[in-house]
């Protein structure tokens, strides 16, 4: 055996190993398709907490469509597409589609009182997010990571919506 | 946690018994108190005096001038102290009825050792009731979002503050003090 058949070995195997001790990736593409959660039960339920949540995930993977209803809320329906940093996923951004407050498209939505959504992927699902300031200066923010489980989406949501606060609860949505 | 949160609010509440909200003229003033630091999961972790000058700026605006002093078993004279110094400027919102902070002010920079921030953080002000609440929203590079609330009730000379900072929706520390109007 060569020098160089042995490295291309040691590599292959290596590889190999890698492939099998590395959990599946779970981004956008795990969790295509169109879910829904049981009515939910919370005790002592604010104003603003949804009954059921319904997640729709299309598009391709840099690119997914997204829709969620989770009560009063939340009615989202929007496309992201992949950041610069291929970490972030943006609804708006500026032609670079930087993210965060350095992007200026970003940061003036947020000055003007506009919705800004993004996602982010965490390797074992995705986490989408949703913020706006209200015009007498209040934080309304909207979170819900995704995550899937045995034919299902582990689904964690947090809520502020004015003086409205759901505390984060995880609920299992199911195939429609 | 989020118990003490609300019973501080509520004490708070029950005292001011706010009507209108209040006018900044008000506020205006120097004051002087002590909080306590806790973790996410309410341990107490240390006690701070703190000192705030609060001020108008500009025709609408104000701003803020605070001095916290991390104590070491309660004593501030000996090795291990540590001082920090806020300081802010807000300017009201043309979008709004609230503040938006009108120069860089970055409340992050003692942690940048830990934790690099995507951009400079956004930071804007309401007066909702008597409490002058004061939001602080950054995006960190991998998409987590770091958000720090400070809340100060305000019931004549006395201010029931309240601060609390999240990362992603979980709450990573948490302040609670008093502080009075000085002479």
């Amino acid at each position: 055996m060569t020098l160089r058949s042995l490295a291309a070995t040691v590599f292959g195997v290596t590889a190999a190993a890698i492939l099998i001790a590395s959990p599946a990736f779970a981004g956008f593409e795990a969790l295509a398709g169109r879910w829904q959660s049981e009515p939910i039960v919370i005790d002592s339920a604010p104003a603003c907490a949804p009954e059921t949540i319904a997640v729709t995930i299309a598009g391709n993977s840099d690119k997914p469509d997204i829709v969620i209803k989770a009560g009063s809320a939340v009615d989202l329906d929007t496309t992201l597409a992949k950041g610069e940093d291929g970490a972030v996923f943006v609804e708006q951004s500026g032609w670079l589609k930087r993210f965060g407050m350095s992007d200026e498209t970003q940061r003036d939505a947020f000055m003007n009182l506009e919705p800004v959504l993004w996602a982010r992927e965490t390797g074992t699902g995705v986490v989408i997010y949703r913020a706006r300031i209200q015009d007498n200066g209040t934080l309304n923010l909207f979170r819900l990571a995704l995550e899937p489980v045995d034919g299902g989406i582990a689904a964690t949501l947090e809520l502020a919506e004015g003086d409205c606060r759901v505390e984060p609860f995880t609920t299992s949505l199911i195939a429609r | 946690m989020m118990f003490l949160r609300t019973l501080v609010l509520a004490v708070a509440a029950f005292i001011v018994a706010p009507a209108t909200a209040i006018e900044l003229e008000q506020l205006e003033g120097i004051y002087v108190g002590i909080t306590e630091d806790f973790d996410g999961d309410g341990h107490k972790l240390a006690e701070r005096h703190v000192d705030m000058v609060l001020t108008k700026h500009g025709a609408k605006g104000f701003k803020i001038d605070l001095t916290s002093v991390l104590l070491v078993d309660g004593r501030r004279d000996v090795p291990g102290v540590r001082r920090r110094v806020y300081s802010a400027q807000f300017e009201p919102s043309e979008k709004g009825d609230f503040f938006l902070a009108t120069s860089p002010f970055d409340p992050f920079v003692e942690r940048e050792s830990e934790e690099m921030i995507a951009g400079e953080p956004l930071e804007w002000a309401q007066i909702d009731g008597d409490s002058l609440v004061i939001y602080t929203l950054a995006v960190l590079n991998d998409g987590r979002y770091e958000l720090q609330v400070y809340e100060r009730a305000f019931n004549g000379d006395t201010i029931k503050t309240l601060y609390e900072r999240h990362l992603d929706g979980v709450l990573q520390r948490q302040t609670v003090g008093q502080m009075v109007r000085s002479d």
